[in-house]
């Protein structure tokens, strides 16, 4: 019993935190077709920031956390206007994006390096509360990120439905060229679309530098895995990022739970290769898709 | 007669390459020369793929590392010949490029970079978890030097590394510049403008892709096999982000669509990361910020900017220049 409790609480963690990073990714992809190769440095970037409002600045713990958030929030629409914009209209740019946003990644790697310096870093625990699932304690950060992941995905779901905003976002993705000639201007979904989508890989960045550590490398884990879970569920639904993020997390804690740590990623990018084959418009999209 | 000339810059291309450190006998230049040949075979066989195929092929770098390995794994643990290890390499990078290459046969565009950076990824792990075979973290130490005859490929300054550096990439350019022209090049063109069309003409997109792919990992293979031999050890760093990022700005800088713009490319970035070697991290800064500042002013590369200077004589464009 103890084993199946461990793996479940492992799962919905997991799950959680590629959620995060797996629904922002999704958002981008579906109404701006490329994809943000600079995610994970982003997440690290959030959890650095939020460590000097803390540390630095004395802020408490919430605000730090909320302001770091915010912070690279803003840095999203820098992000947006100096990698994304100038190459999204030319020919072949998609691959300049990525070739772009991997870019940014060594960009906000080495400035991290140069920022805060080499020695690794940790936030607190988020909150002191407890609960015993079938013999394993789950507590703070991990207690968080089961709860807060999937309610900040919902609440984006929501507001995709309901506020206009939302609308916008979701009749660009169906049809671009309708959708302008409705009069809605894409630079503006653009940006609210990036904003939001590296505000919820900062809240991960959060949740990670709690539970582990902030190092400049941090978010490569991470982005690897919301790959994956965008293999899996179909890039571009977020039924399907939902899904696949706590699928991928259950795979991955089952099989770090019998396989150890060093054969974990290997069976999951095993299964990502499998399912690309099978299914490649993923797993868990039956729609046609609106490419 | 048009023929002729279209050759004639290959044996001045052979001298400059042969000239080059006779003239050049500082040590640390010899290097610098060796490694601007490993990365403009580097630059030229990714870009084979990236550019001139128009594939998303992200895996060049875990072909760069097999290769490595590879020779690593077998001049330490098997008696062979160190030279042989060479080709031996090259076919490794192939037969893994045909994993790699699963993913691009029912995917298209950016899903293809997913799954084969992914790819690159993956090696890492498999790398650090076969520990007994691969030396885990601590990579492969001592690891034997080419020798040809008597002499170690190190005496006098390196020169027999550069020599063997240089005649690589002569022989990859080479393989570039037939690819470039034959019908498997003018397909792939086609392939990449107009996939539709060229299916319709009877062009068989995976099949082709598959030839251009497994071309471009053999280069990288022996190329990593030659890094091995030439640091003298391996680590997991060849599968990196460093020489993922550098190896783009080359590329980027020369001109994606050009098919010798990454030899220039790797010039340039070469001697500017040796000149910001002291600079430690801000070298990575200013390598990430000519990438960007290329793609944002010069889309094209180098190559792009010197088609902008007047051309001597009038000929009909080539498929060449207006990819």
């Amino acid at each position: 019993m103890n084993g199946v409790s461990a793996i479940l609480t492992s799962a919905l963690v997991l799950g959680g935190l590629y959620l995060l990073m797996a629904a922002g990714l999704t958002l981008i992809w579906s109404t701006l077709r490329v994809f943000n190769f600079g995610h994970g440095a982003l997440l690290m970037f959030g959890a650095y920031l939020s460590w000097t409002l803390l540390d630095r600045a004395g802020l408490p713990l919430l605000p730090a956390l909320i302001g770091g958030v915010l912070a690279l929030a803003l840095l999203g629409v820098a992000y947006e206007f100096l990698l994304v914009s100038p190459f999204i209209r030319r020919p072949n740019g998609d691959m300049l994006v990525m070739v772009a946003t991997l870019a940014a990644t060594m960009l906000l790697q080495s400035a991290a390096l140069l920022l805060w310096g080499p020695e690794i870093k940790q936030l607190p625990p988020l909150g002191s509360a407890r609960i015993e699932l079938g013999g394993s304690v789950v507590q703070g950060t991990q207690l968080v990120t089961i709860v807060l992941a999937p309610v900040l995905v919902g609440l984006l779901a929501l507001a995709l439905r309901r506020t206009g905003i939302g609308l916008t976002v979701r009749a660009l993705e169906q049809n671009r060229e309708h959708a302008q000639l409705l009069g809605i201007s894409p630079r503006r979904v653009y940006l609210f679309v990036v904003t939001i989508a590296i505000g919820l890989a900062a809240v991960a960045g959060v949740l990670l530098g709690s539970m582990r550590f902030i190092s400049p490398a941090m978010g490569d884990d991470p982005l690897l895995r919301a790959f994956v879970v965008l293999a899996f569920g179909g890039a571009g639904s977020l039924g399907g990022t939902i899904a696949g993020a706590y699928a991928i997390g259950l795979l991955e804690a089952v099989t770090t739970y019998y396989f150890g740590l060093s054969w974990s990623p290997v069976l999951v990018f095993l299964a990502m290769i499998v399912i690309m084959l099978a299914r490649p418009e993923g797993l868990l999209r039956n729609q046609v898709r609106s490419a | 007669m048009g023929n002729l000339r279209a050759w004639a810059g290959w044996p001045a291309y052979a001298i400059v390459l042969a000239v080059l450190p006779l003239v050049l006998t500082d040590p640390h230049t010899r290097l610098l020369l060796i490694l601007i040949t490993m990365y403009g075979m580097l630059a030229l066989g990714w870009n084979l793929t990236l550019g001139f195929a128009g594939i998303f092929n992200f895996a060049q770098i875990g072909f760069f590392g097999i290769g490595a390995y590879t020779a690593g794994i077998l001049a330490t643990r098997t008696g062979i010949d160190p030279w042989l290890t060479l080709p031996i390499s090259g076919v490794s990078a192939v037969l893994a490029s045909l994993v790699a290459f699963l993913p691009v046969l029912r995917l298209r565009g950016i899903y293809v970079g997913l799954a084969t950076y992914v790819f690159s990824q993956l090696c890492i792990y498999l790398v650090l978890g076969q520990a007994g075979l691969t030396g885990g973290s601590n990579g492969i130490v001592g690891i034997p030097r080419l020798t040809l005859g008597e002499t170690s490929l190190r005496a006098d300054g390196r020169i027999g590394y550069y020599f063997l550096g240089a005649a690589l990439l002569f022989a990859t350019t080479l393989l570039v510049r037939l690819i470039t022209r034959s019908t498997l090049g003018l397909s792939l063109l086609a392939i990449r403008d107009n996939e539709a069309l060229a299916t319709s003409r009877g062009v068989s997109r995976v099949r082709q892709h598959l030839i251009v792919f497994m071309i471009g990992a053999a280069v990288a293979g022996v190329a990593g096999a030659f890094n091995t031999f030439l640091n003298g050890v391996v680590s997991t760093d060849v599968f990196g982000f460093g020489y993922l990022t550098l190896l783009l700005s080359m590329i980027f800088l020369g001109g994606s669509g050009s098919v010798y713009g990454p030899i220039a490319g790797a010039v340039v970035v070469t001697l500017v990361t040796d000149a910001l070697q002291d600079a430690g991290a801000w070298r990575d800064v200013t390598v990430a910020l000519l990438i960007l500042v290329v793609l944002w002013i010069a889309p094209k590369g180098l190559a792009g900017l010197a088609g902008l200077l007047p051309r001597p004589s009038r000929r009909p464009a080539t498929a060449e220049e207006n990819a």
